[in-house]
């Protein structure tokens, strides 16, 4: 070859290898060195994470499997106004539908970012019912989506409000709903997808992992029908007594179940947003979150730890002069009234404060005391609901805040704080033959899965021996059918006991009003039901034996027939045969 | 031809291309296999994107089905609960039971 065009190829060659040179470099750098940064990027473009559709949350019904909290359906209307052609159009469509004016509409349609360009969500309507929403699906407006949401639907209404607690889309409060919210909650699945320009997934994957699965239901112990008596007879009491509130349970003596709790002022679960910016909204539950002092039906409680103990029996007496001494202070009966040579069962028939502090004083504090937290008061129950206060019990060793006249005052249900359920709870343990179990409310859980299970009762301690409490329940029969008579409920042998309590206030108590409680059972020998009547401020009468006791006989009578508890045999109208 | 292209090739002389019988078979079976790769792999990633598209309308299908469940059972249980209940039975004429007495069967 000759020498011209030899050294031209040679400069080809080496100008080629030189761009060779500069493209294996780049390649280099590209594939190897920054290789990740790429990748990275390339798939933050590609991929997305979606949400798949979210599942219901978990349903909570009565015991005999009654929907009490579910889910409903609504939609949301949103927009992305860039894909929107006809804005005019599309807002009078959207308006006519959604009863909204059309300029509103049209303004949400045509707005723009900072950047001056049409944003790329608007929300039209955040939440329309399911008909409204299908109306928006079937005008078929481009840019317009309808997305549908879960709403939380009560459908007793008020019914077991407090019991229940309530829910926004995302998280349960209060109640049933607060306790079990981790449970009751679906869970989601993100999915990362590859997706298109428009951010719709490409179906390469279309099954994630995981499916998204619906929330744990739940069924409670709480009875519709009980639970609707209960609410129904506390309204009664309430307006009938002019009285501020009130509480009543029901409670299974033997498993401790709750059969129906209510309380108020109540609220609808549905609607708890009307009830977020009062002073003291209702959502606490007062039957777990109110403490208060209990009074004469406290004494119920320090009989028993009197008789298990063996201080005193069943048949002894003592002198009731009509004041004692404890601790220095004087204590005398709610009646002014002595008493002279009483029994046992006469400081319950009678409410005998003096009997009350005369047992205590026997006793001595360490007895007492150790009875009285036995009982389980001054801690929590340990209900499965959100929000459960313990009371408030001063011991000796709280030198700050107990007094030895203080043994006096609590053996009669003064200066120490119960929960209504704490109280229901230590009299179903000496109904339940001296055994104490852990209240609850939720009896079943059933796992997306269709697996089930049962809550088993939890027993936690022995408190006082069957004798004793079968002792006990005779004398609180005796309290009901030679004093608070009006508890008593025809053809059935019930017991139970009144607490006339007064409330207290900075300085003292207050001179005017009371808690009146009766906490009873029935019927006797077997007993199916403990109930706790409890009214806040009665001002027709601040006894409990004239506003409690009747409501509890009203309540039990009607729970009696309800459940088919059959009268004592002389209840019985006629045997007949078949 | 511009100036430069033939200050670069004047004086390279150019080989004529040429295939034998055998090579050009082995060249065909090569480019039919690659084809009909390409084509297989088309065709499974085609099928695989439809079943994907049904899948995601079934699992849609699911998410509608149980929105509308739901949706009754609560409608179901509006119709059945206790106030609307105790509403029919007084538009019926029901009334509470005043007196009422308990007899016992007996076999």
């Amino acid at each position: 070859m000759a020498e011209g065009p030899k050294r031209r190829l040679l400069l080809l060659i080496a100008l080629l290898v030189g761009c060779v040179i500069v493209v294996v470099f780049q390649l280099l750098k590209v594939q190897v060195v920054d290789h990740q940064f790429y990748k990275n990027w390339a798939r933050e473009q590609q991929v997305r994470a979606v949400t798949m559709d979210k599942p219901p949350r978990g349903v909570i019904r009565d015991r005999d499997g009654r929907l009490l909290a579910g889910n409903g359906v609504r939609y949301a209307v949103e927009a992305a106004p860039a894909y929107v052609v006809d804005k005019e159009g599309a807002a009078v469509k959207l308006a006519s539908v959604l009863h909204l004016p059309a300029s509103h509409v049209e303004d949400l349609l045509s707005s723009r970012d900072e950047n001056e360009e049409l944003r790329k969500w608007v929300p039209i309507a955040p939440s329309v019912s399911r008909e409204t929403g299908e109306q928006v699906l079937d005008e078929d407006i481009k840019g317009i989506t309808v997305r549908p949401l879960w709403k939380r639907r009560y459908p007793e209404g008020t019914l077991a409000s407090h019991t229940l607690g309530f829910s926004t889309m995302i998280t349960g409060y209060y109640g049933i709903e607060g306790f079990y919210d981790e449970m009751l909650r679906p869970k989601e699945v993100e999915w990362v997808a590859p997706v298109d320009v428009a951010s719709v997934p490409i179906p390469w994957q279309p099954i994630a992992g995981e499916l998204p699965r619906r929330g744990v239901d739940l069924e409670l112990t709480v009875d519709r029908t009980v639970q609707a008596l209960v609410e129904e007879e506390l309204r009664r009491a309430v307006w009938e007594y002019e009285a501020e509130g009130g509480t009543i349970i029901v409670m299974d003596p033997d498993t401790f179940e709750i059969l129906g709790m209510a309380s108020l002022p109540a609220y609808d679960p549905e609607r708890y947003t009307e009830f977020v910016d009062q002073d003291s909204p209702p959502f606490e539950d007062p039957a777990i979150s109110k403490q208060y002092e209990p009074g004469s039906v406290f004494k119920i409680l320090t009989m028993a730890a009197a008789l298990d103990s063996g201080i005193v029996t069943p048949g002894m007496t003592y002198v009731d002069q009509g004041w004692i001494e404890v601790g220095g202070q004087t204590i005398h009966n709610a009646s002014g009234k002595v008493y002279g040579e009483s029994t046992m069962a006469d400081i319950l028939i009678e409410s005998l404060n003096v009997g009350a502090a005369w047992l205590s004083k026997r006793m001595g504090p360490d007895l007492f005391y150790r009875y009285i937290q036995e009982f389980g008061i001054g801690e929590r129950t340990g209900v499965d609901l959100a929000g459960e206060v313990s009371g408030q019990l001063w011991l000796p060793d709280d030198v700050e805040h107990w007094h030895p006249s203080n043994l006096g005052t609590n053996s009669f249900g003064h200066g120490v704080a119960v929960t209504p359920l704490q109280m229901v709870t230590a009299v179903a343990t000496v109904v339940n033959d001296g055994v104490r179990l852990q209240p609850r409310v939720v009896g079943r859980r059933i796992a997306p899965d269709g697996a089930v299970s049962v809550h088993q009762r939890l027993v936690m301690e022995r408190v006082i021996s069957s004798e004793a409490a079968s002792h006990l329940c005779e004398m609180l029969v005796r309290a009901v059918e030679e004093g608070a008579t009006l508890a008593s409920v025809d053809g059935y042998r019930v017991g139970g006991k009144t607490g006339t309590a007064q409330i207290p206030i900075p300085g003292g108590y207050d001179p005017n009003d009371t808690i009146a409680t009766f906490v009873g059972f029935g019927p006797v020998p077997d007993p199916k039901l403990v109930v706790l009547v409890k009214l806040d401020r009665p001002q027709t009468s601040p006894w409990a034996s004239r506003t409690a006791a009747p409501t509890f006989q009203r309540l039990t009578s009607r729970l009696f027939t309800a459940l088919a508890i059959p009268p004592s045999e002389d209840g019985l109208v006629a045997e007949v045969g078949r | 031809m511009s100036d430069f292209l033939a200050w670069v090739t004047h004086g390279v002389k150019r080989k004529r291309f040429e295939m034998d019988s055998r090579s050009a078979v082995v060249l065909s079976v090569v480019v039919a296999t690659l084809t009909g790769v390409m084509a297989l792999y088309l065709i499974v990633i085609s099928r695989n994107a439809a079943r994907g598209r049904h899948i995601e309308e079934l699992q849609a299908d699911i998410f509608r089905l149980q929105r509308e469940n739901q949706q009754l059972v609560v409608e179901i249980a509006e119709e059945s609960a206790v106030s609307r209940v105790r509403e029919r039975a007084q538009a019926l004429g029901f009334a509470p039971a005043q007196e009422i007495e308990f007899v016992v069967g007996s076999e």
